[in-house]
């Protein structure tokens, strides 16, 4: 439990729902989009999950990190979004898909050069089409792994199954993008 | 299964390794002496590092907009019942303003709707004032004006017309 210091400030920053999602936007949109790989699609779950955060601030116990609670409430509305047949029709169409050398693009300038830009987009481009390949539930736990750095009882709670079904979820997943990768003996 | 003596790691010590489960003395021991696996596990690292990294650079380049007007315009309508209130009291008056003045409309039937029901006395007072305008109409229309057989001399060549007819007959 988290101590009611802590817990008064974790309140106050909920009651700035700009200054809420100046922090966690970035992560929590590059989650949404890599897990349902649509880049409009994601920033409308991504604005829903603020909101609903916002509105349901005051059910906030406390309980865990305000980051897991947001990914918590982005993995409901992405299940929601997954079922509908309006989701079916633009994951067929995959009409806002963006890969990785597009994403490498918004590197910034100065920090990297032409050769670290495009190696960094070549395998970030191999791992995001094996990640494709992998089931819903494999790509989220390796997102929240790998790319949110969430320990497996974090993962476990933000994604509401239990440790060790996380566990076989990240085994395949990290087996499954090893192969992808060329790395199986 | 002793991946420090076999040759390479597993898959499931692999997977072991990576994911963080459980610390691995013995998969730890075996890449401490194995290039090949250190190079495969760092190279699974660099991999999912430029990911990171580059999708982190995507999503952090997304315009956004601000949510507080949404936010601030919703919670006014939620946090102040008072405008609830006031919204509710409004719709009643303008409901109550238009609904009044039908109700008496209804229960007393204006004058100028109503159907005009006279005596008979007053009926054919009425008549007669009629007619007499009428004919007071007829007269001065009769004196002012001439007919168009008069107008182009027609009258009197269409009344010998009918004397010679008339004669004729006879």
């Amino acid at each position: 439990m988290i101590p009611l210091s802590c817990r008064v400030s974790i309140i106050s920053e909920l009651d700035d729902i700009d200054a809420l999602v100046g922090l966690y936007r970035g992560r929590v949109l590059r989650y949404v989009m890599l897990s349902v790989g649509d880049q409009d699609l994601a920033d409308t779950i991504t604005q829903d999950c603020f909101l609903k955060a916002y509105n349901g601030r005051a059910s906030f116990r406390g309980d865990c990190s305000v980051s897991t609670w947001l990914f918590t409430i982005a993995n409901n509305l992405i299940r929601d979004h997954l079922r509908t047949k309006k989701f079916q029709f633009w994951r067929k169409a995959k009409a806002t898909a963006i890969d990785a050398t597009e994403m490498a693009s918004f590197l910034p300038n100065g920090e990297t050069s032409p050769e670290a830009r495009i190696l960094a987009s070549e395998r970030a481009e191999q791992v995001k089409v094996a990640m494709e390949k992998l089931s819903v539930n494999q790509r989220r736990m390796f997102i929240l792994r790998f790319l949110e750095e969430m320990d497996l009882a974090e993962i476990a709670q933000a994604t509401g199954m239990p440790v060790n079904t996380v566990k076989t979820h990240l085994h395949r997943a990290v087996t499954s993008i090893r192969k992808e990768l060329g790395g199986t003996r | 299964m002793n991946s420090f003596r076999t040759k390479h790691l597993t898959e499931d010590q692999f997977a072991s390794y990576m994911v963080g489960d459980a610390v691995n003395g013995e998969a730890a021991a075996h890449l401490s002496a194995c290039d090949q696996c250190r190079a495969e596990v760092e190279r699974f690292g660099v991999s999912v590092q430029s990911l990171n990294v580059v999708s982190m650079a995507w999503s952090e380049s997304r315009p956004s907009n601000s949510l507080r007007l949404r936010t601030s315009s919703r919670a006014a309508w939620r946090l102040h019942p008072g405008m609830t209130v006031a919204s509710w009291g409004f719709a009643t008056g303008v409901l109550l303003m238009s609904a009044i003045p039908l109700a008496r409309h209804l229960q007393h039937p204006s004058r100028e709707s109503a159907p005009v029901v006279l005596s008979a006395q007053e009926s054919q007072k009425q008549i007669e004032q009629d007619n007499q305008l009428l004919m007071a109409v007829d007269r001065e229309l009769s004196t002012q004006v001439a007919s168009p057989e008069q107008e182009y001399g027609l009258d009197n060549e269409l009344s010998r017309k009918s004397k010679n007819r008339e004669l004729k007959a006879q």
